[in-house]
C-alpha cells in the first residue's frame, strides 16, 4: 500500500523554478534518500512534504487521502531541520516535551513519552543538562527525540548528519538503520552525500537542479543511471568520463571508437546508430591496470597514487584525459611509469553525447 | 633593551595616571559626603570626624535645624528617588516591550522596513533640546505636565531606538529553523513568539532592560523642562548643587546616593553583555 | 518561516511604535514647524492654536542673534576640542592595555565607571572639584604656582570656566572612547603583528602601518557618535556654570533650553531649534561621506 504519494510537485519562486514536477511513492516503512548537491532543492521538497511550503502546483496523497492543503501541524508528520530546534536556554527534558507540551498533554503521561524517547535513543543521562554541555551527537539525538516524541507518522529529516565528524557519521548512519529496524517510522531525509544516501536509503531519489532524475533502490542507481549527470553524481571516487563515437554496430555487439584507441563491448543496443557520438563511462573501481606491455585499451602515465588504507587511488594520464584507477594496496606502482588500463566491459555504459541519455 | 625598558616605564606611568585621574574625584566626593559641614570648605582627602549628617539632610532636610533658609525649599530625597524608579521602570517595560515586538518583525519580516528603523534612529541624533519648545507645549495642553505619566510616555519614545537594535541583533542570531519546528509542531505564531523567542532572547531582553533603565534614570533635561514640583532624581541633585549651592556636603551626598543603582546596573550589564550572543550555537 | 507576516504578527511590529513616535514626537515636531511660523509666547494671551501668522520673521530674527550664533560657535568649538582629545587619550589607553597583566579586567571595569555615572553627578562631582577650596586649587598650590592658586576662582573667569566644562566631558567619556578603540585593536590578527614583528618593524611601526589602518572604519563611527552627543552638552553647563560668567560658556542646548523655558519666547525658540536640526542634518550628511564614504 501507498504510504505517500508526491504527484508532479512544483514550485516556482519568483521567475526561478526551483521544483519541477517531482513525482514518488514511499511505501509504509521505508527509507527514501532524497540526494543530491547543494542548492538542488531537497530542503524546499522537504518543507513542501511538510506544508511549511506551498507548492506552486502538485499535490500530496497520504495513504490515499489528498493533504495538498492540510496545515502543517495536522498532517502527524516531524521534521528535524539542519539547525536542528534545541533551544538553548533550557533542557533536553524540557527540548523534548516541548511538542507535547503543545498539545496539552498532561505531565505524566509526557514523562512517559520523553523517557520512553530518551531511552531508545541512549540519551536519558544528558536530559537534566542544558543544550550547550552536549557533544554534536548528542545535540543531534536530543533533535530526533524531539521529533520522534510525537509518534510522527512521517520522518523528515535535513541533512541531518552534516555537521558531524566523518567518523560520526559513519557510526551515525548504522546506529540509525538499526534504530529505524526498532521504530520502523516511515523515513523521508535528504543528503549531498551520495553514499551515505544509498547506504541508508531503500529508495533513492537524485534530485538534481529541482529536477527528479531518478528514483529507485541503491543498485538500480548504479547499474542503470537515467542519464550521465546522476552516473557523475552518484559515483565516488569520480567517474571515468571519454568521448567518443560508434564505429560499428553488430549482432555481437558495438564497436566503439576514440581518439586513440578503440573498445568493442558485447553490449547489444536497442537503436544502434553508426557515427553517434557517445560518451563511455566507468568506475575507478571498474579498471584494471596492467604494468606489463599487454593488451590494454588505453595506455597511461601515472601522475598521482593516494592511498586510502585499503586501495591505491591512481590517476592516470591519457592522451586527452585523466583516468582514474582503484587498486589493490599490493600491486606495486611507479609514478611516471606507463601502464595499461583497461575497463570491465561489463560495467561499461553508454550515454548519448547529446541528450546524456542512458543507451541500452 | 633600555629602549623597552623606558617605554614600559612611560606606559605604566600613564596608565597608573589614568586610573588616579579616574578615582580621585568620586574618591574625594566621597570623603567629602561624610564631612562635618565645618570641614566642607576644607581641602582635606580625609574627614576628621565622619559623620552621617549629610546623608541625613537628605532625607529629612530639617532634622539637624541648621541651613534652615537652604532647607526649606528642599524635599526629602525619599520623593525623587522613588519617583524616579518608577518613571525608570515603567519606561523601561514600554519600551522594551515595543522594541522587541517591532525588532520581532523587522527581523523576520522586514515589517516594519529599514525606513523606519533608520528612522528611529534620528530619534537618537538630534539634541534633545531641540525638541523641548514643542513638547513643553504639547505636554502641557495634555496636562501631562508635572506628573510622571509625561516623563514615563517621553523617555519610551527616546529610547525604544535603543530597544530596537539591540533586539535586532539578538533576534536576528535566532536561527529561523527554531520557529518553524515550532510551527511545524502545532504553534501559532504567537505561540511561537512567546514561548520559543522570548525565553531565548532573554539575555538580550535584559541587557536592552538594562541599558533603557539607565538612561531614564539619568536624564537631566525633560525632567527639568516637565516638572516642577514632582521632580525626579536627577533634577533633585542638580537643584542641591544650582538654588542651594552653599551644601557642599549635601551636594556630594546627593550625587553619591543617585550613583548607587547607575554604577550597579552598569556593572550588571558588563556581565551579561559576554553571556549574550553565543546561545551555545558553537557548532553552528 | 511564511513569507509574508501572519496578521497578529503583523499588528504587533507596527502598531505599538506607530503609536508611541507618532504620538509622543512626530506631532511635537510638526507642531514645531507651525510655532516657528507664527509669532506666539504664553506672555501673549491667545491659545497657541490661534497664533498671529509671523512667516520667516523668527528665521530672520535667528540670523542676527549674536547669542545665538556666539552659542553655536562655542559648541562647535566645545566638541572640536573634546572628541580629539579624548580620542587620543583613548587610543593610547586602548593601545597600552593591549598587552596582557593580571588584574587587567579590574583596570578595565575601573577605567569605565565614568561612563555609568549621571551626568548630573559628573556635573557635581567637578562643581565641587573646582571651587575654590576644592582639590584642584590645592593640588596646584602644592606643585605648580604657589599659594596664589587659593584664589582662581574657576567658574568666574570664562576661559577658566570652559576649562572645567572640558574637563567634566572628557573624564566622563573617554573610557567611552577608549572602550571603542580597545575592542577594535583587540581585534587585530595577531598574525598580522607576529609577522610584522618577524620581519623586523619597530612598535611604533607597527602602530602605524598595521593597527591603525585595520580600525580606521571604528574611529570613524566613534568619532561621528561622540560628535553627535558632544554638540548636545547641557548637564554639565546647566549645573556647573549656569552658562557663565554671563554668557560665556552657554552651550546651544542650554540656549534654547532658556528660551523656551525661562524667557518663554516659544515661536523663536521653536525656530532656533528648527535652524540647529538643519545645521546637523547637513553637517552629519558630509561627516558621514567623508569619513566613511571613501571605500
Amino acid at each position: 500500500m501507498t504510504f505517500l504519494e508526491l504527484q508532479k510537485i512544483s514550485k516556482t519562486i519568483g521567475n526561478k523554478v526551483i521544483l519541477h514536477e517531482i513525482d514518488f511513492k514511499v511505501g509504509k516503512g521505508e527509507i527514501v534518500a532524497i540526494i543530491g548537491p547543494p542548492g538542488s532543492g531537497k530542503t524546499t521538497l522537504l518543507k513542501i512534504i511538510s506544508g511549511l511550503l506551498a507548492p506552486t502546483s502538485g499535490r500530496i496523497y497520504l495513504e490515499g487521502k489528498d493533504i495538498t492543503n492540510t496545515p502543517p501541524h495536522e498532517r502527524g508528520f516531524s521534521m528535524v531541520f539542519e539547525i536542528p530546534p534545541v533551544y538553548p536556554d533550557r533542557t533536553g527534558y524540557e527540548n523534548i516535551a516541548f511538542p507535547l507540551r503543545l498539545k496539552k498533554l498532561n505531565e505524566d503521561e509526557i514523562r512517559k513519552r520523553v523517557l520512553a524517547v530518551a531511552d531508545l535513543l541512549g540519551i536519558r543521562h544528558i536530559l537534566d543538562r542544558k543544550p550547550s554541555t552536549y557533544s554534536g551527537g548528542e545535540y543531534q539525538r536530543v533533535a530526533l527525540a524531539r521529533a520522534l516524541v510525537t509518534e510522527p507518522r512521517l520522518l523528515l529529516l535535513d541533512e541531518p548528519f552534516r555537521n558531524l565528524d566523518a567518523k560520526i557519521r559513519e557510526a551515525m548512519v548504522s546506529w540509525f538503520k538499526d534504530l529505524h529496524k526498532k521504530i520502523g517510522v516511515t523515513i523521508i531525509y535528504s543528503t549531498h552525500d551520495p553514499l551515505e544516501g544509498m547506504t541508508m536509503g531503500d529508495k533513492i531519489l537524485v534530485l538534481l537542479k529541482g529536477i527528479q532524475k531518478q528514483f529507485g533502490s541503491a543498485s538500480e542507481l548504479l547499474a542503470r543511471p537515467t542519464d550521465l549527470d546522476v552516473d557523475e553524481f552518484i559515483s565516488i571516487p569520480a567517474l571515468n568520463i571519454l568521448k567518443g563515437y560508434i564505429d560499428e554496430c553488430s549482432e555481437s555487439g558495438v564497436k566503439l571508437s576514440f581518439k586513440n584507441a578503440m573498445l568493442k563491448i558485447p553490449k547489444k543496443l536497442l537503436k544502434c546508430e553508426r557515427g553517434q557520438e557517445v560518451f563511455v563511462a566507468f568506475r575507478p573501481h571498474d579498471v584494471k591496470i596492467d604494468t606489463g606491455e599487454g593488451v590494454g585499451v588505453f595506455k597511461g602515465r601515472i601522475i598521482n597514487i593516494n592511498y586510502t588504507g585499503r586501495n591505491q587511488l591512481v590517476s592516470l594520464e591519457t592522451d586527452d584525459t585523466i583516468i582514474r584507477a582503484v587498486v589493490g594496496k599490493d600491486v606495486k606502482l611507479k609514478i611516471g611509469s606507463t601502464v595499461s588500463i583497461i575497463p570491465s566491459i561489463e560495467n561499461l555504459r553508454l550515454y548519448d553525447a547529446n541528450t546524456k541519455k542512458l543507451l541500452e | 633593551m633600555l629602549r623597552r625598558i623606558l617605554t614600559n616605564a612611560l606606559m605604566w606611568l600613564v596608565l597608573i595616571i589614568a586610573v588616579v585621574w579616574t578615582v580621585i574625584p568620586v574618591m574625594w566626593m566621597i570623603s567629602l559626603s561624610f564631612k562635618t559641614y565645618g570641614e566642607w570648605r576644607t581641602p582635606s582627602l580625609l574627614p576628621r570626624n565622619p559623620t552621617l549628617d549629610n546623608y541625613i539632610m537628605l532625607f529629612s532636610p530639617q532634622a539637624l535645624g541648621i541651613f534652615i533658609a537652604y532647607t526649606a525649599i528642599l524635599e526629602p530625597i525619599v520623593g525623587p528617588l522613588s519617583r524616579t524608579l518608577i518613571i525608570s521602570a515603567t519606561a523601561t517595560v514600554i519600551a522594551v516591550m515595543i522594541g522587541f515586538f517591532t525588532a520581532y518583525g523587522a527581523s523576520r519580516y522586514n515589517s516594519p522596513g529599514p525606513f523606519t528603523l533608520f528612522f528611529t534612529l534620528l530619534t537618537r541624533m538630534l539634541p534633545p533640546a531641540t525638541f523641548v519648545t514643542p513638547i513643553v507645549i504639547y505636554f502641557t495642553t495634555l496636562y501631562l505636565i508635572d506628573n510622571i505619566i509625561g516623563l514615563i510616555l517621553l523617555y519610551a519614545a527616546t529610547t525604544v531606538t535603543y530597544a530596537i537594535w539591540i533586539l535586532k541583533g539578538f533576534i536576528d542570531a535566532i536561527p529561523v529553523e527554531w520557529e518553524e519546528a515550532a510551527l511545524l509542531e502545532g504553534a501559532s505564531p504567537l505561540q511561537v513568539l512567546f514561548k520559543v523567542i522570548i525565553p531565548i532572547a532573554r539575555p538580550g531582553l535584559v541587557v536592552a532592560g538594562l541599558f533603557i533603565f539607565l538612561m531614564a534614570w539619568t536624564e537631566l533635561l525633560f525632567a527639568l523642562v516637565l516638572t516642577n514640583l514632582n521632580v525626579p532624581l536627577s533634577v533633585q541633585v542638580s537643584k542641591y548643587v544650582t538654588a542651594v549651592g552653599a551644601l557642599w556636603g549635601v551636594q556630594a551626598a546627593a550625587a553619591l546616593l543617585s550613583s548607587i543603582i547607575p554604577l550597579v546596573i552598569g556593572y550588571l550589564i558588563q556581565r551579561h553583555l559576554i553571556t549574550g550572543f553565543t546561545f551555545g550555537l558553537v557548532r553552528g | 518561516m511564511p513569507e509574508k507576516p501572519p496578521r497578529p504578527i503583523k499588528i504587533l511590529s507596527s502598531l505599538p511604535l506607530n503609536l508611541l513616535l507618532n504620538g509622543v514626537l512626530i506631532i511635537p515636531f510638526i507642531i514645531m514647524i507651525y510655532l516657528a511660523l507664527v509669532k506666539w509666547s504664553p506672555l501673549v494671551g491667545v491659545n497657541w492654536w490661534n497664533a498671529p501668522f509671523g512667516g520667516v520673521v523668527n528665521f530672520q530674527r535667528a540670523l542676527s542673534d549674536s547669542r545665538f550664533i556666539e552659542a553655536l560657535g562655542r559648541t562647535a568649538l566645545f566638541v572640536a576640542i573634546v572628541v580629539p582629545l579624548e580620542l587620543l587619550i583613548g587610543l593610547l589607553l586602548a593601545y597600552i592595555l593591549q598587552k596582557p597583566f593580571r588584574g587587567k579586567r579590574f583596570v578595565i571595569s575601573l577605567l569605565i565607571y565614568p561612563l555609568m555615572l549621571p551626568p548630573v553627578v559628573v556635573a557635581t562631582v567637578f562643581y565641587l572639584f573646582f571651587q575654590p577650596y576644592g582639590p584642584v586649587n590645592n593640588i596646584f598650590l602644592q606643585y605648580v604656582i604657589g599659594p596664589r592658586a587659593l584664589n582662581i576662582y574657576w567658574f568666574l573667569d570664562p576661559t577658566l570656566a570652559f576649562i572645567t566644562i572640558i574637563v567634566a566631558d572628557t573624564w566622563q567619556w573617554t573610557p567611552f572612547m577608549f572602550l571603542i578603540m580597545y575592542s577594535g585593536l583587540s581585534a587585530v590578527p595577531k598574525r598580522l603583528i607576529e609577522a610584522a614583528e618577524v620581519l623586523g618593524a619597530s612598535e611604533w611601526t607597527i602602530f602605524w602601518k598595521v593597527r591603525l589602518p585595520l580600525i580606521k572604519p571604528l574611529i570613524s563611527v566613534a568619532v561621528i557618535l561622540r560628535s553627535l552627543e558632544a554638540f548636545k552638552v547641557f548637564d554639565y553647563v546647566y549645573v556647573m556654570t549656569g552658562g557663565g560668567p554671563g554668557t560665556s560658556t552657554e552651550s546651544i542646548s542650554l540656549y534654547i533650553y532658556r528660551l523656551a523655558i525661562l524667557y518663554s519666547d516659544i515661536s523663536y525658540a521653536a525656530a532656533v531649534s528648527l535652524i540647529v536640526l538643519a545645521i546637523i542634518f547637513i553637517v552629519s550628511y558630509f561627516a558621514v561621506k567623508i569619513l566613511v564614504g571613501r571605500r
